[in-house]
């Protein structure tokens, strides 16, 4: 297998999780998140003589543009002062009575979210990586990564407020990974 | 865990179920590939245009005039460095020759290597051995797709031509061109061919270098990520740094003079490795150390008369990545290059290189130190477009 049928393997293969992730990392965004996968997509096909001898580093590689892609999308639109029609802003636009249950209050609130906390939950609890494997994605320190986690759960907790199952345990808050 | 991090599980894995890419995601990748190269050759072209502007104006001379080496403007070769190139692409193996000629040799193959007056390629169905022109092939290996020790997906001639080691998936294999005969050598990194008969491989904790006999597939210790003088090397280049964690063969320069081992040492990182740097021990026992800046991806390659490439990178801007030329013995890298991400290749003289960067091979000549010679080039950048891989530059 060459190459290019390595990476058109891999596409085939990942491209459903990539674009999964890639859609939490923009805030739901769903025009955005097919523009990120394109672009980590085509960084890896550039490179995909380098990339595609190792199975292993592939994955990591596409992750990483992707996190910091979206997280750089997020800082241009702040910047230019446009507000994207993603979860958040659909939601309110829509019956909040109807729609106002736990997954929709977690959603807003995690689209809320500075991109860089939201990076980091969704890495965390959503693909499993380790502190260390997310402050390797990241390029950040594992304290950085523990206090943005941190921070992000109790804004995520004071806006989605108490579990409608009632199992509150605030105690574990900050709990250690990795 | 607590409450809000297992609903946080269950609302992310809910929100995007459903999600599927679209059907032509691969075609619209490659397409934005295809225009971002388009972008980088019409940015370079206009860059060059610039500089040529800016030249005849100041009335300097261009710098290759004068040096006795062709790259006149009527005539001009389309590469310069002689020899002639050997690609590969959808049509098979062609020879590229300075003239601009182009002679399609074998299709069917996508990788091959050149040896003396033999150039032995292979695809999925074997090894197979032929004149430089094409004529003369021979089936050496045959392949069963499927088999165990079927397709190759990458391999490397010995020095003496007569193995091949190619990796099937992840496990490396060794094949006798004379006899057909493979031996399996087993889920280790091929860091290059010491002999006929021995290969250099990274063990996959990354702690040691062995020796691995490919007729036999024994294996045994080289060289420790313990060792001293690695150490010493490494914590030179990074002074205050812990011992390296891990390495991986550069392989050797078998060239007389300039016989030496390569040596890629870095920190332990989750991919690519940090804090890398190049150890090169001589064969009279010096040991010189590199560690290009930025280098958060690190490759080594080596070129004739003891030169070599390392290809660094930095995040994922590909502006950022650089490539390095040295040779053996010289204490300096060169000044960073800004191509060559994809594949390198030195022409058999020592004097030219030419990087590979997706569709884009760019040409420029190895300036000193690492050229030794007194026939050193000095010309401006060629860019060689849509030629197909570059495989080697042969005399």
């Amino acid at each position: 297998m060459d190459a290019r049928e390595a990476f058109e393997q891999f596409a085939r293969d990942r491209s459903a999780h990539l674009l999964r992730l890639a859609l939490m990392l923009s805030g739901w965004n769903e025009a955005a998140a097919q523009d990120l996968l394109q672009t980590a997509l085509e960084r890896a096909y550039g490179r995909r003589w380098l990339l595609f001898r190792d199975e292993a580093s592939a994955e990591p590689y596409v992750r990483r543009v992707l996190v910091n892609a979206a997280i750089d999308w997020r800082r241009a639109l702040r910047r230019r002062q446009e507000h994207p029609l993603d979860a958040a802003n659909r939601l309110s636009l829509q019956d909040a009575t109807a729609l106002v249950d736990d997954r929709d209050l977690l959603l807003r609130a995690l689209s809320a979210l500075p991109p860089r906390q939201r990076a980091v939950l969704v890495l965390r609890y959503w693909e499993g990586l380790s502190d260390a494997e997310i402050a390797a994605t990241m390029n950040c320190a594992v304290g950085t990564v523990r206090s943005q986690a941190s921070r992000a759960l109790v804004r995520l907790r004071q806006q989605a407020g108490p579990d409608p199952a009632g199992s509150v345990n605030h105690s574990q808050m900050g709990e250690q990974h990795g | 865990m607590a409450d809000i991090e297992s609903r946080l599980q269950k609302v992310l894995d809910a929100s995007v179920a459903h999600v599927q890419p679209p059907t032509d995601l691969i075609q619209a990748v490659q397409r934005r590939h295809r225009l971002r190269l388009m972008r980088a050759a019409i940015a370079s072209a206009a860059a060059a245009a610039a500089i040529s502007i800016v030249v005849a104006l100041i009335g300097l001379p261009w710098p290759a005039v004068g040096r006795g080496n062709s790259d006149a403007t009527h005539g001009a070769p389309v590469f310069p460095g002689g020899g002639r190139l050997l690609f590969a692409d959808s049509g098979g193996l062609k020879w590229l020759y300075p003239d601009g000629k182009t002679v399609r040799i074998a299709s069917g193959f996508s990788q091959a290597q050149v040896h003396g007056a033999e150039l032995v390629a292979w695809n999925n169905t074997g090894v197979y051995t032929m004149t430089l022109d094409g004529a003369r092939l021979h089936l050496a290996v045959a392949f069963v797709p499927g088999s165990a020790s079927g397709v190759p997906q990458s391999g490397a001639l010995s020095p003496g031509g007569s193995r091949i080691a190619y990796y099937t998936r992840r496990t490396l294999w060794a094949a006798d061109l004379a006899t057909g005969r493979r031996v399996q050598l087993g889920r280790v990194t091929f860091d290059g061919w010491r002999s006929d008969t021995t290969i250099l491989a990274s063990a996959s904790d990354g702690g040691e270098l062995l020796l691995v006999n490919a007729a036999t597939a024994h294996r045994s210790a080289f060289l420790s990520i313990t060792d001293p003088a690695l150490v010493r090397a490494y914590q030179h280049a990074w002074p205050h740094s812990a011992p390296p964690a891990g390495l991986t063969g550069g392989g050797f320069s078998t060239v007389g003079p300039y016989a030496a081992l390569a040596i890629t040492l870095a920190a332990r990182g989750p991919f690519e490795g940090t804090r890398p740097a190049e150890v090169i021990m001589t064969g009279t026992g010096r040991v010189f150390t590199y560690a290009p800046p930025t280098p958060q991806q690190f490759e080594f390659s080596w070129g004739p008369h003891g030169l070599f490439r390392i290809e660094t990178g930095a995040g994922d801007n590909p502006g950022s990545w650089n490539a390095y030329i040295g040779a053996v013995g010289g204490n300096q890298l060169s000044a960073p290059i800004a191509f060559g991400a994809d594949g390198v290749a030195f022409n058999p003289a020592g004097t030219a290189v030419a990087l590979q960067d997706s569709n884009q091979v760019t040409i420029l000549p190895v300036s000193q130190p690492a050229c030794r010679t007194t026939a050193c080039l000095h010309f401006q950048l060629k860019y060689l477009v849509n030629k197909g891989t570059l495989i080697t530059w042969a005399p």
